[in-house]
């Protein structure tokens, strides 16, 4: 569709710079996307490296829990679990990934939890809670590589608009006003030379005369 | 005098006939094996709400569940409470009675004690003991004991609340509270020849366990000074001479055979595994064996800890079976894990 546009030399020399313009544009935004489409699939890889890391863990973890809870009151576990020594530290850091803002988690401090006594809980527990500390950066990895993955698909998206616009409506549209301004001077043109020679020829008429 | 001389050997001490002969008609109540393996033999997992209705079936649980509203856990504990408040009443008030069940008022006191040291709302507080948390709260504030409440349990208690000083670490609370438990155990079961070699076997017990926990985790020599309990057989000096040999080297050096053998088969287990569960069985199920002596006896104390602690025995089993169907745990493991039956 052709943009409403006096079709003059000025306008022709303007869209001429905007489709340069949206032209030059295009192909970044086609870079970019190509980029993060292959962050995207690198941060997937990852993820589900990560997620079967956790998942391993965890169901080791729960498995030795089990076998803690069949022979422990749940109380007695309860008040075992409930009192870690310190607290658990975050730190939000945002870091830029092709100028895409990316909020990333990471542990400061973790929580002691072993503040038990050995003499009334089961030995299974000290490895399961082993294993759940071991499991708790793993899971903030996954965290911040399962968010970064959002944040990625979210942008790839956005770019794949923006690239399909300037494709598919915004070039063809500034194009084809170019063509029609270029039609339109080059009709006036013939037109001019028509009327000149016309003029000529009036003359030239009338020189015989 | 001559009461007191019979009192010292096992099985002799004629002041709890009565006590005795009840204790006799009580274990014919408890599940017998035969229930057990019918309850774990049912193949369907259990949904919420099903284990008390498996729980139900036995006469002395289906009172406590029709007594109140009430989960599994609950009435396992009701159980515990009713066993040793009857105990308590049969025992004559010897203190041997009371040090085991003051087990969950320590319990209480370690948990109420972390709580406040960390400003959270307590967690987990059990009422088999003599106290109820309420009240084990108001000592905390008041260092002092309302009417009504046992010299000895009294005494027991300030006597641990005084070792935990101001600004003591919370990883120690347990640590200092167990030291103080089990020094009180060993001393009150030391009247009794029978009860006073299964303290020892107990706390030797705790300490062999601590000691492998210790080595399987990998921690300091500063936690085993901390973790291991006085008044057991095997010295310190053996703990922290051999810290850091593997296990499979310590247990040969370990002078009681019982515990040798016990150690081995637990060693087998965790190669096989690389879990301690199979050590935690062997030794309660060590701990039964010998009470199980104590069925023999018509005379003293020691049927009376017996059933104690074939009572614990018996929760303990249900637990397991319960939880493993309600958690659809492979049967071979809760098989595995299930405690001997002293019944």
């Amino acid at each position: 569709m052709k943009l409403n546009v006096n079709p003059n030399r000025m306008e022709l020399l303007k869209l001429k710079k905007r489709l340069a313009l949206a032209r030059r544009g295009h192909k970044l935004l086609q870079d970019k996307q190509e980029q993060l489409m292959r962050n995207f699939l690198q941060f997937v890889g990852r993820a589900r490296e990560l997620r079967k890391q956790v998942q391993d863990k965890l169901d080791q973890a729960l498995r030795k829990f089990d076998l803690c809870r069949l022979v422990t009151p749940e109380k007695f576990l309860a008040a075992a679990l409930s009192y870690p020594k310190g607290q658990l530290k975050l730190k939000v850091q945002v870091s830029r990934l092709l100028n895409v803002r990316i909020p990333r988690l990471e542990l400061e401090e973790q929580p002691d939890p072993f503040t038990y006594g050995f003499a009334q809980t089961p030995s299974d527990l000290d490895a399961s809670l082993k294993i759940l500390s071991e499991t708790l950066p793993l899971m903030i990895e996954l965290v911040n590589v399962e968010k970064t993955i959002v944040i990625l698909s979210e942008e790839i998206e956005k770019t794949r608009r923006r690239v399909n616009a300037l494709e598919f409506v915004f070039i063809p549209n500034i194009a084809e006003t170019i063509k029609y301004i270029e039609t339109k001077l080059a009709e006036l043109e013939r037109s001019n030379i028509n009327r000149l020679m016309r003029v000529k020829e009036i003359m030239l008429e009338a020189e015989a005369r | 005098m001559k009461e007191k001389r019979e009192a010292k050997r096992p099985g002799t001490d004629t002041r709890y006939t009565y006590a005795v002969g009840r204790i006799k008609a009580l274990e014919a109540r408890l599940i017998s094996p035969g229930d057990m393996e019918r309850l774990l033999d049912e193949e369907t997992p259990l949904r919420s709400g099903e284990s008390l209705r498996a729980l139900g079936e036995f006469p002395d649980y289906s009172e406590s569940i029709a007594a109140g509203d009430r989960g599994v856990e609950e009435v396992l504990e009701e159980q515990l409470r009713l066993a040793y408040g009857l105990l308590c009443q049969l025992s004559l008030g010897s203190n041997v009675i009371k040090v085991l069940r003051l087990r969950y008022d320590f319990h209480n006191l370690k948990t109420l004690l972390k709580a406040r040291l960390l400003g959270l709302e307590p967690q987990g507080l059990s009422r088999v003991g003599f106290l109820s948390p309420e009240q084990m709260n108001r000592v905390l504030d008041e260092k002092t004991f309302e009417g009504g409440v046992d010299p000895f349990v009294a005494e027991t208690i300030l006597l641990a609340l005084g070792r935990v000083t101001e600004g003591v670490a919370l990883d120690t609370i347990e640590a200092i509270v167990d030291e103080c438990y089990y020094e009180t155990l060993a001393r009150v079961l030391g009247v009794n020849p029978f009860l006073k070699e299964y303290a020892r076997k107990t706390i030797d017990l705790i300490n062999l366990r601590t000691f492998w926990r210790l080595q399987v985790m990998g921690w300091t020599e500063e936690r085993l000074a901390e973790g291991l309990l006085p008044g057991g057989s095997i010295e310190e000096a053996f703990f922290r001479a051999n810290f850091g040999t593997p296990m499979a080297d310590v247990a040969p050096k370990v002078r009681d055979d019982s515990y040798r053998k016990l150690l081995k088969d637990a060693l087998h287990a965790f190669q096989a595994k690389n879990d301690l569960s199979v050590l935690d069985k062997l030794m309660d199920d060590y701990l039964i064996e010998f009470l199980r002596k104590a069925k023999s006896y018509c005379f003293g104390l020691e049927p009376l800890v017996g059933y104690i602690a074939a009572k614990e025995n018996e929760v303990t089993r249900l637990r397991t079976i319960l939880y493993g169907k309600e958690r659809s745990l492979p049967m071979e493991t809760v098989r595995e894990l299930l405690r001997s039956s002293y019944a």
